[in-house]
């Protein structure tokens, strides 16, 4: 549920994001109040390994970690 | 694992309604603290991921959330994580569990103190 | 020997639990032959065990304080602790292990408050264990609907035009929170800074205690 691997630029601060309205089992770390929202890329972090990957032991690729900011006057930031 | 039929698992919370907040702490036992102290060593070391920790606890579903404490959990989800990663079987586990127990009726008792 | 705490206090205040006379439980005696097949097999030892355990005692909001009470009388440092947290802390000489931190300031408009509704992700290596109550369902369901609800229950009342930032700790950042510094503290130490800083503070359910007169 996290963003594509990227293999280029990371997303700049300020694109808009929205969280895909996917549901599926399994260990996923997409908060389900957030999927369907859309938000503003805060900051790139650094790359991860994929926590839904290394959840089950299995290789994992690494995804650039973002901060997203949603909502305004009372504002959610997730990391994602 | 228990996914409600919208999709949501039961450990996903945000935005749920819930109860008053109860000003809830107590400082660890030993055996939480030594609890705690595996995870940390053991993920440091390879057998697992904090992912994989999660992953486990998780799939034990709500009722264990309910009902076990937080520390019985992560013991549960360290021993399955363990056994997946090939650190030893359940056989052995289940001879070790069984010395154990026979050495007392206390926790003094039954970790020798060490 | 048998780790007796029964004659002192936690570094928290409260007396250490006399689990050594508890009825042994089911649990407990999986983590005893979990611990002792791991050292059976050469995976740890007893000391490393015990050292996890001291180095984990030694991690308390005390530390968490020390960072906030610096950023408040060293604006360079607040500079350096806002860029980078994880950075800043190491720069104290606080052994924070691998924890990715990220420091949010709360000012005059805005206040931070921050919680994990997967998990309960916390900044531990710098604030040692979490309470229970950030673990609990009602925080972690509540505190990104009903923020402003959930600080009244923490008697925390903040102005309407002040705006609420909740931050969700679900990947591997980890967040603590820069209290305004009080009113009324411009000839404190720095020392007496950081005892003004509480954990729920840093966490964002308290705010730091005035100083008293």
């Amino acid at each position: 549920m996290g963003t594509p691997a990227l293999a280029n630029e990371p997303l700049a601060v300020g694109t808009s994001v929205r969280i895909r309205t996917l549901m599926p089992p399994g260990h996923v770390r997409a908060p389900v109040y957030l999927r369907g929202k859309t938000g503003t890329i805060e900051r790139a972090i650094a790359p991860f390994k994929n926590p839904e990957q290394l959840a089950y032991g299995l290789p994992a690729k690494e995804h650039m970690l973002y901060r997203v900011r949603f909502g305004t006057r009372m504002q959610k930031t997730l990391t994602i | 694992m228990d996914t409600k039929t919208d999709g949501r698992r039961w450990h996903d919370m945000g935005g749920q309604d819930a109860g008053p907040i109860c000003d809830d702490q107590h400082d660890f036992s030993l055996w939480e603290k030594r609890v705690d102290a595996l995870m940390v060593l053991c993920s440091g070391k390879g057998y697992f991921t904090v992912d994989g920790l999660r992953r486990v606890l998780e799939d034990m579903g709500e009722e264990a959330f309910e009902t076990m404490s937080y520390y019985e959990r992560w013991i549960a989800s360290i021993n399955q994580n363990l056994i997946e990663s090939g650190a030893y079987t359940t056989e052995e586990l289940a001879a070790q569990m069984a010395e154990v127990k026979a050495r007392g009726a206390t926790y003094g008792d039954a970790s020798l103190g060490k | 020997m048998p780790h007796d705490h029964h004659d002192h206090l936690s570094p928290s205040g409260h007396p250490y639990r006399a689990d050594d006379d508890t009825p042994l439980s089911y649990w407990q005696t999986m983590e005893i032959a979990v611990r002792e097949l791991l050292v059976e097999k050469d995976i740890t030892t007893a000391e490393e065990i015990n050292a996890q355990i001291d180095a984990m005692d030694a991690r308390s909001p005390a530390i968490g304080a020390a960072v906030v009470a610096r950023a408040w009388c060293d604006p360079e440092f607040k500079i350096r602790l806002l860029a980078d947290a994880s950075a800043a802390s190491r720069e104290m000489g606080f052994d924070i292990g691998p924890m990715h931190l990220i420091a949010l300031e709360n000012t005059a408009d805005t206040h931070n408050i921050v919680v994990c509704t997967l998990c309960s992700c916390y900044p531990r290596n710098l604030l040692g264990l979490p309470p229970d109550w950030y673990k609990s369902r009602a925080y972690r369901s509540r505190t990104v609907k009903e923020p402003r609800k959930v600080l009244s229950e923490f008697g925390v009342t903040l102005p309407d035009r002040m705006r609420i930032r909740v931050h969700d700790s679900t990947a591997d950042m980890r967040y603590v929170v820069i209290p305004m510094r009080p009113k009324g503290t411009e000839d404190l130490s720095q020392d007496a800074l950081a005892a003004l800083v509480t954990r729920d503070s840093m966490i964002g359910t308290g705010i730091a205690t005035a100083p008293t007169a």
